[in-house]
């Protein structure tokens, strides 16, 4: 039921991102083909502008989908660790099972990536039936604008995401003590805590990352070039962050967790936050990618905006200077909300098979005289709290990157030499709304469940 | 108002005709499924439990002991017959209520221990405070005492993974206790245990019974277990057959032995 839940949860995720790879390549095509009015002009620097664009997002889409499979993995691995241990008790080796789960991931991945190709395929005939309706008549529209063949780069690369997130998320494999089969205690994956530490690699990029975004600050102030040593920084303190996510995040999720009562349900909360800390920061860390790409590109231009508009106060290009930037966001707010939602599916599905995982817990919990609301209120209060943190985790870091991404192009051309930093309210509210929806979506399974099972089957022998 | 009914001060009340019977179920049915599948896994017992007085529940697989057991702690419901638990009938209890009944004034060990993973063994053992709608206080001198007659003081700040199985029990037994419960059930408490620790975890459980004044209904299939008991109940087709008093290993294992071949020449002789 778990496992079953967990590969559909991954063959999802696949689905949504081959479909978002063909919406991507396609779109780009289309606006590269001069068929979408785009804001961007002519000429060869627009063409580069898209490609670098095109991949970015390229990319932040496949750590996304690695992630959350990655979870779902997990989850799929931590059901089924008793079997493994009763199959390496009679001989079978970790390898052989690690393998078997491997080929499950790329069988599965190869399905669901097919499915998402055909859904993503009838999204682009409808975008090109709506750019054919802008063109002027005559102007016949080519396959080649639409279709682009580079697109089986980055489908094949989704391929190897969904096999390396297999095998990482496999990784409890190795640590199924055959003893284990023999045994009646609860089997839990060891709770990831050797992944807490933060390696001295990841320490590198995230010093790295932030010395290079500290000169792209102070060399904003004098060439736009220092562009270029923001994104160089951004890319490597997002290396650094992904590397270190699962000892991050954990500790910024108990800090978050302090605002909740030391009593009730909410002390329960609490507990079961901190119980599985590398799970709990993965089904975040999707949230906060999306959440800080949405940000950075908000804090962008709300920023370049502000200071624009401070610098042309009064002049009659105060208006027609912003526009441009707007237009960007607009095609770059499509892709984003793709990638949101993928980490929501990827959250709600974590914390839906995480509380089925520990069922036996909350039913000891409730035999021990824990009311079946309080059990309610206890895994409610955990998915808000999860969703918070991964949202405050996203707007700091977007808001950061924003703001040093505008300061570097812009700040030299400004008077003052620096950006002023602005965060659109606007964006706040959107994002506490988005938060606390898919907070309460995300723990309608939960619920449900809590609802549901008896409290008896804490007395099952295994 | 002189006739409004006294809300009793000391917890007894006109249901407890007896205040040293916590646990009392009268004429018990419970039937699983319905039709042609339907399992009368109770068929009808009554028996009462008292404080200060361990009670084994022993009978072949399949009998109807962990059935009944549930049905005592209130977390099931009989198909017919009453149950009545620290003097409530617990058919007029919501959720709600149950819960708090179970809160703070019953306890359990499990076969599997059931410790929480992420919880030191001490944070497991005051695990049940927060539980409850009311936050329970805490007896810090039982507290103390409980951990050193169960010999955990060195292990109180380990995560249960890193303990032995006897070890995790004596800490789950440290949780049951804590609060001074009426009752505390325990389903085959020694299943996951070797005779040795069993045994051990068997005398604590027993000894502190008697000086915390619970009673403790031990659902078993181990003679040896029912042996520390003080009563011993034989249960078979979810009906009592045999009630013993204090009895030996040796006569719990001739009783069950004989129903046990009642069964097996009874079931060779259906076909
Ligand atoms: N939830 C249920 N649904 C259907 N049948 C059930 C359920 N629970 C128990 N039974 C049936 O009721 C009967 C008694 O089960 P019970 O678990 O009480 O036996 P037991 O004496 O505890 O056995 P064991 O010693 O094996 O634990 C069995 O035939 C069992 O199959
Ligand atoms: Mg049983």
């Amino acid at each position: 039921m778990i496992a079953s839940g967990g590969r559909l949860a991954a063959a999802i995720t696949v689905a949504a991102s081959a479909a978002y790879i063909v919406v991507l390549t396609s779109g780009f095509a289309l606006v590269k083909a001069g068929v979408l009015s785009t804001p961007f002009g002519e000429g060869a620097t627009a063409h580069v502008v898209l490609g670098v664009l095109s991949i970015a997002f390229l990319v932040v889409a496949l750590v996304v989908a690695t992630v959350v499979v990655t979870n779902a993995f997990t989850l799929v691995t931590a059901t089924r660790l008793r079997d493994i241990a009763l199959r390496r008790l009679l001989g079978a080796s970790a390898r052989t099972e690690r393998r078997r789960i491997l080929r499950e991931g790329a069988r599965l991945s190869l399905a669901a990536s097919g499915v998402g190709l055909l859904v993503g395929a009838a999204g682009v005939v409808g975008l090109t039936i709506a750019a054919a309706a802008h063109r002027e008549p005559g102007q016949a529209l080519a396959i080649t604008d639409v279709v682009d063949p580079s697109i089986v780069l980055p489908l094949i690369a989704l391929q190897g995401c969904v096999v390396l997130a297999a095998w990482r998320g496999s990784a409890a494999v190795v640590s199924a003590d055959p003893a284990t089969a023999l045994g009646a205690a609860i089997v839990t994956e060891s709770g990831g805590d050797g992944d807490r530490r933060i390696g001295w690699a990841a320490r590198l990029l995230l010093a790295t990352g932030l010395i290079l975004l500290g000169l792209s600050v102070l060399g904003g102030a004098l060439t736009p070039l220092a562009a270029f040593v923001g994104v160089a920084g951004g890319t490597v303190l997002a290396a650094g962050i992904l590397a270190s996510a699962t000892g991050i995040l954990p500790r910024f999720l108990r800090l978050i967790a302090r605002i909740l009562p030391r009593r009730g349900p909410a002390a329960i909360a609490r507990a079961t936050l901190a119980e599985h800390p590398a799970r709990t920061a993965r089904a975040a860390l999707a949230i906060t990618i999306g959440v800080s790409i949405v940000t950075m590109f908000a804090v962008a231009s709300a920023s370049t905006n502000l200071s624009l508009r401070l610098m042309y106060a009064g002049t009659p290009l105060e208006d027609s200077a912003t526009s441009v930037i707007d237009d960007v966001l607009g095609i770059v707010g499509v892709l984003v909300a793709m990638i949101v939602l993928i980490a929501a599916v990827g959250l709600a599905t974590s914390v839906a098979l995480g509380t089925r995982l520990r069922g036996r817990e909350i039913a000891a919990r409730r035999v021990l005289g824990q009311s079946r609301r309080h059990a309610v209120i206890s895994v409610v209060l955990e998915t808000v709290v999860i969703c918070a943190t991964a949202t405050l985790a996203g707007l700091l870091l977007g808001a950061v990157l924003g703001w040093v991404g505008a300061q570097s192009v812009l700040g030299s051309a400004l008077p003052w030499k620096m950006v002023v930093p602005a965060i659109p309210v606007s964006l706040v509210a959107v994002l506490a709304a988005g938060t606390l929806l898919v907070a309460v979506a995300s723990a309608v399974m939960p619920v449900r469940f809590v609802m549901t099972d008896s409290p008896i089957r804490a007395f099952a022998r295994a | 108002m002189t006739n409004t009914p006294p809300l009793p001060a000391d917890g007894s009340s006109t249901l407890r005709p007896s205040p040293s019977v916590v646990a009392r179920a009268t004429d018990v049915v419970r039937v699983f499924g319905s039709g042609d599948t339907a399992v009368r896994a109770v068929a009808g017992i009554t028996a009462s439990f008292r404080r200060g007085e361990m009670t084994a529940i022993v009978g072949p697989s399949g009998s109807g002991k962990s059935t009944m057991m549930h049905l005592l702690a209130g977390l099931d419901t009989p198909s017919s017959g009453t149950i009545e638990l620290d003097g409530q009938l617990i058919a007029r209890l919501s959720d709600d209520h149950l819960a708090a009944l179970r809160h703070e004034r019953m306890g359990f060990v499990f076969q599997s221990f059931n410790l929480l993973p992420g919880l030191t063994a001490l944070e497991n053992i005051r695990l049940p405070e927060s539980l409850g709608a009311r936050q329970r206080s805490r007896d810090d001198v039982w507290e103390r005492e409980l951990i050193a007659r169960l010999d955990i003081g060195r292990v109180l700040h380990r995560r249960p993974h890193e303990l032995s199985g006897g070890q995790q029990q004596r800490i789950a037994i440290a949780r049951a206790l804590a609060h001074r419960p009426a009752v505390v059930f325990a389903d085959e408490p020694t299943g996951n245990l070797d005779l040795a620790t069993g045994d051990i975890v068997l005398r604590l459980l027993s000894e502190l019974v008697v000086d915390s004044g619970c009673g403790v209904i031990l659902v078993t299939h181990d003679p040896r277990a029912a042996s520390r008991a003080d009563r011993v109940l034989a249960l078979r087709d979810g009906r009592v057959v045999a009630e013993l008093g204090r009895a030996n290993a040796t006569d719990i294992s001739a009783l069950m032995l004989a129903d046990a071949h009642d069964h097996s020449d009874a079931s060779l002789r259906t076909p």
